[in-house]
């Protein structure tokens, strides 16, 4: 074979692998909000962040980041994906802490209930977002069923079939291009529907499942071993009326024990001024009514607990005020849509990125 | 390991690499070793019985190899002492020893493919007709023990036939029966062709290496963003056959059509993709069947490999014969009294009795084949029937021939017409689609009345679901079905009417548009192909025969 050869079989090779890995990054996204949620994360300034909340939906569409620092003037983020289930936590919270070295980290305990802890959407919805590190490899081996591991270090084995979805996975890749010129996340995470749900009563049995506890002492173990100080768990309000159970007592003595906080604010919704047939947007999700209630009582418990310090870099506070310098203009437009009841689309950070908003 | 999994690509990258950095004279051997870890990976437990094959073979060979050389040794010393008569007499001699040696090699050999393949089934024929109690093997069939037998014992007939020496080194000849791209689904290769090919050591020829990734690609894209797909919809409808409107019942029949067509032959494009990147020319074993017009000569473009083997080493031996042309001759015998006729005569200028004299032999033949060919597939009745449905199809149209050109002559039809060979080619899709009824039924009364259904109104009484089926696609999936089958039928057609292959033409003309598709056809079979978790691809149909 003749040189000329070789330079073609090489161009060819290498034109195949840019394609593939534009066609590998387009299409492996488990879930276009939570692929654009978890990309805002990594383009945080390391150790910008003063609180990560992770846990499932309940946290995202709970907690308003720009919001709570409009009010206290800590920094946080959502490092929160749909389902997000136990197994994923001690993964999450790792990532945190060597992202950003948070001053306070807090958990949502539900997710503890779940039985299928290793749900492969639910893992997938994270670890599919993440970009590759010895960290996600690391989540892989140990928490994925282990049939499905080679196409969670290969996802691409799985979502090229997404090219279904090519309309919607270009959007989710022009948001992140545009995001990356913004240079940080607006919204942090967040996302809502605008709708008023009316008031269904409802009770559960708050059970925690064996596998729920068995993860919760992996992550508890690994914040003691991590020497972290500063952990909340917490369950965030809902319509459900909760019945305490032996497990759920269990929970709370294993949080306690290890010697970190728990505070059930289902509990509290008088006190955030929850209006119970306003401010959700279904039984179990705050609506924006109901999240700017609840991340200005969560904020202020935060900041008179846990003490947060605020003092940032310049170009950090600089980010967080025009983040914060738009809360106005988002708030009042999900509200007004809120209001309406608009319609059931979830509104992410993806609908408030300049100059499309 | 399959053949479309990236396993099986990284092992051929392995092979190819190594066998062109070492010497000529012994890359055979990077092919040998290849084949047996290749054969090994996949079926461990089966590497007994095609050893058994292939050393029972060749010892076979070399016994009947051994036995013409000495007597032509013998004659060459006798060439003036023998009378005719001591001569013919020694001849005769050997001829029964040799017979004897491929006999005992033949039954060794079919005996162990028919036990494994046939036995269960008469076993439970036997239980269930005759209330036996007969326990059943439970064997899994060897991998390709259909294809590396009849390939086996091919090389034994023809050795026999006296038609090349036998091969001497046992290894050189288990390089021809385990050649592992071959190995789970053929082309069977005829011995004179390939071996050469293998033992010979090929230079790096840039040429083979694009043909055969084409090739490679082409048959991937066959097989994983067609056949795989419809796969999965017939995952969905042939259960729900029996419910279903006539219509539907069409529908699963095309499917099948197109699911097998593209399954078979997109295999078999990998396996000589990858036999022309390692510079080896496997045989054709597909030539756009479905653009026949007629199903002898679909016959002739379907499963080549196996259809010359049984033509050459079944079909002619039986029509020959001596028994066969006895029986032809007998009954033309008797109406050699009867009065010639013009050649335009409803028989072609031959009485009936005549005419039957010179091609039933022919026609018994044939049938004899299919039904071979049938069980050949599976064993059960229902391929039985598909045999008979073939073998009888032909035995007719042999038989009628002569009507058929009657006819054509008197109704003046222009046979060179477009019109009319759309029709042959409509006609002969029909009939071959209506076989593959038994390939997809439930036993053999099933097969019989789809296919009656077939022939009923589409809107009878059997119509229940109508359009509510599911067809276990979705639409997307069923556009890029639809544009893959049109893609592949316009690349036959440009094949069929021009006899030249796209990938010879497209490199002579435009170097670059043929890579810009073979660019184009890579990334659509790693994003349109089905594979990844869940989806049971690399399974061949032809595997299982």
């Amino acid at each position: 074979m003749k040189k000329k050869h070789w330079i073609k079989i090489a161009i060819f090779a290498a034109l195949t692998a840019l394609i593939l890995l534009f066609a590998s990054s387009l299409l492996c996204v488990a879930n276009e909000k939570d692929a654009v949620g978890l990309y805002g994360f990594f383009l945080e300034p390391e150790d910008s962040i003063d609180v990560v909340l992770i846990g499932s939906s309940s946290i995202y569409t709970g907690f308003y980041s720009p919001l709570a620092y409009e009010q206290q003037g800590f920094t946080s983020y959502a490092l929160s994906t749909s389902t997000m289930t136990a197994p994923l936590y001690r993964y999450a919270a790792e990532l945190a802490i060597e992202k950003q070295h948070p001053q306070l980290l807090i958990f949502e305990t539900w997710s503890f209930t779940y039985e299928d802890q290793q749900d492969e959407t639910s893992l997938r919805k994270f670890l599919d977002a993440l970009p590759d590190s010895e960290l996600k490899q690391r989540a892989i081996r140990e928490i994925v069923p282990e049939e499905l591991q080679t196409s969670f270090r290969n996802p691409f084995e799985k979502y090229h079939s997404s090219w279904d979805r090519f309309g919607e996975l270009l959007q989710v890749m022009q948001d992140k291009l545009q995001m990356k010129r913004q240079g940080y996340s607006v919204t942090k995470n967040f996302g809502t529907t605008p709708f008023r749900q009316p008031y269904l009563q409802r009770t559960t049995d708050y059970e925690v499942s064996e596998s729920g506890f068995y993860y919760l002492q992996v992550l508890l173990d690994y914040l003691k071993e991590a020497e972290i100080e500063n952990v909340l768990f917490i369950r965030c309000p809902d319509m459900v009326q909760y019945v305490g159970t032996d497990s759920y007592k269990r929970m709370i003595e294993m949080i306690r024990d290890a010697g970190f906080d728990f505070v059930n604010l289902s509990a509290a919704v008088e006190d955030i001024g929850v209006d119970i047939g306003h401010d959700y947007y279904n039984t179990t999700h705050f609506n924006v009514f109901g999240a700017e209630k609840f991340t200005t009582f969560l904020a202020d418990y935060m900041m008179k607990r846990y003490r947060l310090r605020t003092d940032h870099d310049p170009a950090v506070l600089e980010e967080w005020d025009q983040c914060a310098s738009r809360n106005q203009q988002i708030l009042g437009y999900l509200e007004e849509l809120t209001e309406q009841d608009a319609n059931g689309f979830l509104y992410t950070q993806r609908d408030f990125l300049e100059p499309a908003f | 390991m399959t053949l479309t999994s990236l396993t099986f690509f990284a092992f051929v990258l392995a092979v190819l690499i190594v066998y062109y950095l070492i010497p000529k004279r012994l890359r055979w051997l990077v092919l040998l070793a290849a084949s047996l870890v290749f054969y090994g990976l996949l079926a461990l437990k089966s590497l007994p019985f095609i050893l058994f094959t292939a050393l029972s073979t060749w010892a076979g060979a070399l016994w009947l190899g051994q036995v013409t050389r000495k007597r032509t040794q013998i004659w060459n010393e006798q060439k003036s002492g023998w009378d005719p008569a001591a001569r013919k007499a020694y001849k005769k001699q050997t001829q029964k020893m040799k017979r004897r040696i491929l006999a005992l090699i033949l039954v060794l050999n079919f005996g162990i493919l028919a036990v494994l393949k046939y036995y269960d089934f008469v076993v439970e024929q036997i239980n269930r007709n005759a209330g036996g109690h007969l326990s059943f093997l439970g064997i899994l069939l060897p991998l390709g023990i259909s294809f590396y037998t009849f390939q086996s014992m091919g090389y034994l007939i023809d050795i026999y036939g006296e038609k090349m020496p036998p091969e001497s080194n046992p290894l050189r000849y288990l390089l021809y029966v385990t050649f592992f791209p071959q190995i789970i689904q053929g082309p069977i290769a005829d011995y004179q062709k390939l071996a050469p090919q293998l033992y010979e050591g090929q230079d790096l020829r840039y040429e083979n290496l694009k043909y055969g990734f084409q090739l490679i690609l082409w048959g991937l894209f066959k097989k994983m963003v067609i056949a795989d797909r419809l796969a999965v919809s017939l995952q969905s409808l042939l259960p729900v056959k029996d419910e279903i409107s006539n219509a539907w019942q069409l529908l699963i029949l095309l499917i099948y059509c197109a699911q097998l067509y593209c399954d078979f032959s997109g295999g078999i494009d990998v396996v000589r993709g990858v036999g022309g990147m390692l510079g080896i020319e496997m045989a054709v074993n597909f030539k756009r069947p479905f653009f026949s017009k007629g199903l002898a000569e679909f016959w002739q473009r379907w499963h080549i490999s196996l259809c010359a083997w049984l033509r050459t080493y079944l079909l002619y031996p039986i029509a020959v014969s001596k028994p066969f042309l006895r029986f032809g001759n007998r009954i033309i015998e008797k109406s050699r009294s009867e009065q010639e006729l013009p050649e335009d005569s409803l028989w072609g200028g031959f009485t009936f009795i005549q005419h039957l004299g010179r091609v039933l032999p022919g026609a018994i033949a044939t049938l004899i084949t299919f039904l071979i060919i049938g069980i050949w597939h599976g064993a059960s009745w229902q391929y039985a029937g598909y045999g008979v449905w073939n073998g009888v199809i032909l035995f007719f149209s042999m038989l009628l021939a002569p009507v058929f050109q009657w006819l054509i002559r008197r109704l003046h039809i222009q046979t060179e017409s477009t019109g009319w060979k759309v029709w042959q080619i409509l006609r002969t899709a029909v009939i071959v689609g209506l076989s593959f009824t038994f390939d997809i039924a439930d036993g053999l009364m099933d097969a019989l009345r789809m296919i009656g259904k077939c022939f009923t109104p589409v809107l009878g009484p059997t119509t229940h679901l109508g359009t509510a089926v599911d067809t276990g696609l979705a639409g997307a999936d069923w556009g890029v079905v639809i544009a893959g089958l049109l893609i592949v039928f316009a690349v036959s057609l440009y094949q069929e009417l021009t006899g030249r292959k796209v990938r010879e033409s497209l490199n002579a003309d435009s170097a670059w548009v043929s890579w810009v598709l073979t660019l184009g056809c890579l990334i659509a079979v790693v994003i349109f192909g089905m594979y990844g978790p869940g989806v049971a691809s690399g399974e061949f149909v032809y595997m299982q025969f």
